[in-house]
């Protein structure tokens, strides 16, 4: 099992509560499992956050497609072909069940962290950042998983 | 399989362009992998500043500062690394080329001593972030709408070969 990490900048979204970003693993066979997702703010006053499960990866405005070089092998680019979706979305990803709520710091270069063990992505779904409400913001965000 | 670390200062600002890059540890070898297990900054002016991380597949020139590592450096002090790891600092002559999307990212506050530590594979011995020969690691200026300069940091790697 090789792991992986990819940061994505996610420019501010235009109307929250709204997805910010999607971890989205479109394999129709394999699982990917995430250990370590963090936030991290450039700009002050911080926004609710939430983590949620996606089954639709929504129209995203671009994407981050992680290759050979986010593998820290460098031996090969993710066999599931994971890829971040970043917003705006034009058509907005489908939630399942409850947020995992935070509230980062209001201080730039705040950060929340957390390293998880093994969080199963099936295939054909996704984990989604989503700005709850409050300031937007500019901030990034580092999925690392492994499969 | 040995543990190494090495620190340097950087010895300007980088410019507040997209992929300029602060710090590079570049392995010259031609046959020997290493493995970087930490990264560490801390920043010494009180200006906010946003780091990303991306692997290079050429050196660049002319950095402002580099430390070679001896076995002085080496946990054990027993050698010095075999694949000749140096850590270069900022400001680059002719910028290293990045490749693939960046690994991590972080955003620092305007406070002197304000830093970040990252820690790969748990920190344990061969399980970090794999560097092949005649490539290396970089922290460097990330896309955050409008890039701001990486002020000047003390940088420490971490790593095993």
């Amino acid at each position: 099992m090789q792991e992986y990490r990819v940061a994505v900048n996610m420019p501010v979204v235009s109307s929250p509560p709204e997805i910010q970003s999607v971890f989205w693993n479109p394999s129709s066979t394999k699982s990917v499992f995430l250990t370590h997702f963090s936030l991290h703010k450039w700009g002050g006053a911080g926004p609710s956050c939430g983590i949620v499960r996606v089954s639709t990866e929504g129209t995203p405005t671009s994407t981050v497609t992680p290759g050979q070089d986010n593998s820290f092998s460098r031996d090969a680019a993710p066999p599931s072909a994971v890829r971040v979706a970043v917003a705006d979305f034009t058509a907005a990803p489908t939630e399942q069940g409850p947020e995992l709520r935070f509230r980062p710091g209001d201080l730039p270069g705040s950060m929340i962290e957390f390293e998880l063990d093994m969080f199963e992505v099936p295939p054909g779904t996704g984990l989604a950042f989503k700005h709850m409400g409050g300031t937007t913001q500019i901030m990034a965000a580092v999925y690392g998983w492994k499969e | 399989m040995q543990r190494y670390s090495v620190g340097g200062r950087m010895n300007a600002a980088t410019g507040a362009t997209l992929n300029d890059v602060a710090s590079q540890l570049w392995n010259p070898s031609s046959t020997k992998s290493i493995f970087v297990a930490e990264i560490h900054f801390t920043k010494t002016t009180a200006t906010g500043d946003s780091h990303g991380l991306q692997r290079s597949s050429a050196r660049g020139a002319t950095p402002g500062a580099t430390v070679t590592p001896d076995a002085d450096n080496a946990y054990s002090r027993q050698a010095t690394p075999p694949s000749a790891t140096v850590l270069e600092l900022a400001n680059f002559g002719t910028e290293p080329t990045l490749a693939g999307p960046e690994i991590m990212r972080t955003s620092l506050p305007a406070a002197i001593g304000s830093g970040f530590s990252w820690i790969f594979g748990n920190g344990q011995p061969g399980f970090g972030i794999e560097v092949p020969p005649g490539t290396g690691l970089c922290v460097m200026v990330p896309e955050i709408g409008t890039e701001v300069a990486i002020q000047i940091s003390d940088a420490i790697y971490v790593w095993d070969e």
